[in-house]
């Protein structure tokens, strides 16, 4: 992640005319975020999980305007926020924002942005550009962003009281999909920096 | 089974699913991706034949002027000299030519035996502007299915255009132009060959060299031009072969030699 946040920043002149730096927004804030999130977590030895449900609401906004950009669908937009902000807002009545990490919000959430991706890329398919999709950035984060958000519906909800019992391979699943998605974000700007 | 199990298995199929659906998702999108390339490349295809079409209707209307100057000529010649029959009968000749000039340069193959008459017309109105200081003879191959076999049209006139102009018109006796059609072993192919006994090709081209005539160079390069992109279209197989008839045998003059076949017969 903050390999990716230094090779965005380097990149900030190529990206700041594109849709991408909407991907310099989001991992500017997970940066910032987690490193409060690590400081309480680390330093001051506290509980608090609102990070991570700030990181949650936060960062996917951002990626719902980054596939706007591509979209170009404002319904789609504001439907997509507003159900996220929304299925936050009923979580507040379920669970403490403070202390407790939304899985209900996150997981609407999750299948939200998956409906995002699937539109884009049915987008590109019935698209000229489908003739170089190996080279477009948002091809390939698309893709990382499937395998994150599966990852997360599939470990976070579906198997969550499986898997938190073996937390080696919860963290494993977490870190190879978290490299993915970061990795992929950095290939993207390269494409980006290539191809313009 | 135990916890660990269960997880394992979750976890594969996840995988599983992942891998497959990436795998859905390159095939889907490298299929998407070859059948615009394919639908690309036919649509550059028919670009390019409708420009070789309009190429060709160029060309064809590029003969046009070159020949309407030339008997416009001749005629105003018979009327200068106020011969009013032949001048009549030049005009009329020369007006049914014509409409058939303007008929079949609408229309990209007319059959042999429309072409024949259509040389056999244009000769006759260069017979009458040279005072029959031409003559000719057509043969055809009595195996040839005039009705069947195609030929592009205005093929031959410029060919024989050029033996008239620049073969007959330099010489000082009468000459004799021979056309013959004929019949080659492979079906849908046929041999014309346009015979004259003028100064020949290489007289021509000295003559050429020596005034600042280049409307033979020009309009074998219109010919050439023409077959190139005949041959490019991919439904027509023409060879072409041009000779002063003194290089092959005793003879004087000129003779071109066309092998057509008709590709998209077959």
């Amino acid at each position: 992640m903050i390999i990716a946040f230094i090779y965005a920043i380097i990149n900030w002149h190529i990206l700041k005319n594109t849709p991408e730096k909407w991907l310099v927004v989001f991992l500017s804030i997970t940066v910032v975020i987690e490193l409060f999130a690590n400081y309480f977590k680390r330093v001051e030895e506290s509980n608090l999980l609102i990070f991570s449900n700030l990181v949650i609401i936060l960062t996917n906004i951002i990626l719902f305007i980054w596939f706007y950009e591509y979209i170009k669908n404002a319904k789609l937009l504001i439907t997509s926020i507003s159900i996220g902000l929304l299925s936050f807002l009923i979580n507040m009545f379920y669970q403490n924002f403070l202390f407790e990490i939304f899985y209900y919000s996150n997981f609407i959430i999750s299948i939200i942005i998956l409906i995002n991706v699937f539109v884009y890329l049915q987008q590109l398919l019935n698209n000229s550009e489908v003739l170089h999709f190996k080279k477009i950035p948002a091809f390939w984060i698309s893709i990382a962003v499937i395998i994150y958000q599966l990852n997360l519906v599939v470990i976070f909800f579906l198997i969550q009281e499986l898997i938190t019992i073996h937390k080696n391979i919860f963290y494993s699943i977490i870190t190879i999909s978290s490299l993915v998605l970061y990795g992929s974000i950095i290939y993207g700007i390269k494409l980006r920096k290539l191809n313009g | 089974m135990d916890n660990l199990a269960i997880t394992y298995l979750f976890l594969f199929i996840l995988i599983l699913v992942i891998v497959l659906g990436m795998v859905f998702l390159f095939i889907t999108f490298n299929n998407r991706k070859n059948q615009l390339l394919q639908q690309q490349l036919e649509d550059q295809l028919a670009a390019q034949k409708k420009q070789y079409e309009s190429e060709l209707n160029a060309l064809r209307s590029q003969l046009n002027p070159h020949f309407v100057h030339n008997s416009l000529n001749a005629i105003q010649y018979y009327i200068q000299r106020n011969e009013v029959e032949i001048s009549e009968d030049y005009l009329t000749k020369f007006s049914k030519l014509m409409r058939l000039f303007f008929d079949y340069s609408r229309t990209k193959t007319i059959t042999l035996k429309e072409e024949i008459a259509f040389i056999k017309k244009y000769l006759d109105i260069e017979k009458l502007r040279f005072e029959d200081k031409i003559s000719y003879k057509i043969n055809v191959d009595k195996e040839l299915d005039l009705n069947d076999l195609e030929i592009p049209t205005m093929l031959l006139q410029p060919m024989l255009e050029n033996s008239v102009n620049h073969g007959i018109f330099h010489k000082s006796t009468s000459g004799t132009i021979h056309v013959e059609f004929l019949k080659t072993e492979i079906e849908n192919k046929y041999q014309i060959i346009i015979k004259d006994d003028g100064i020949g090709i290489n007289k021509t081209k000295k003559h050429n060299k020596n005034t600042t005539g280049t409307a033979k160079a020009h309009s074998s390069a219109v010919i050439a031009e023409r077959l190139d992109i005949l041959n490019d279209s991919g439904d027509w197989n023409i060879s072409y072969s041009i000779h002063d008839r003194s290089d092959i045998d005793d003879g004087t003059g000129t003779i071109v030699q066309l092998t057509i076949q008709n590709l998209s017969d077959l």
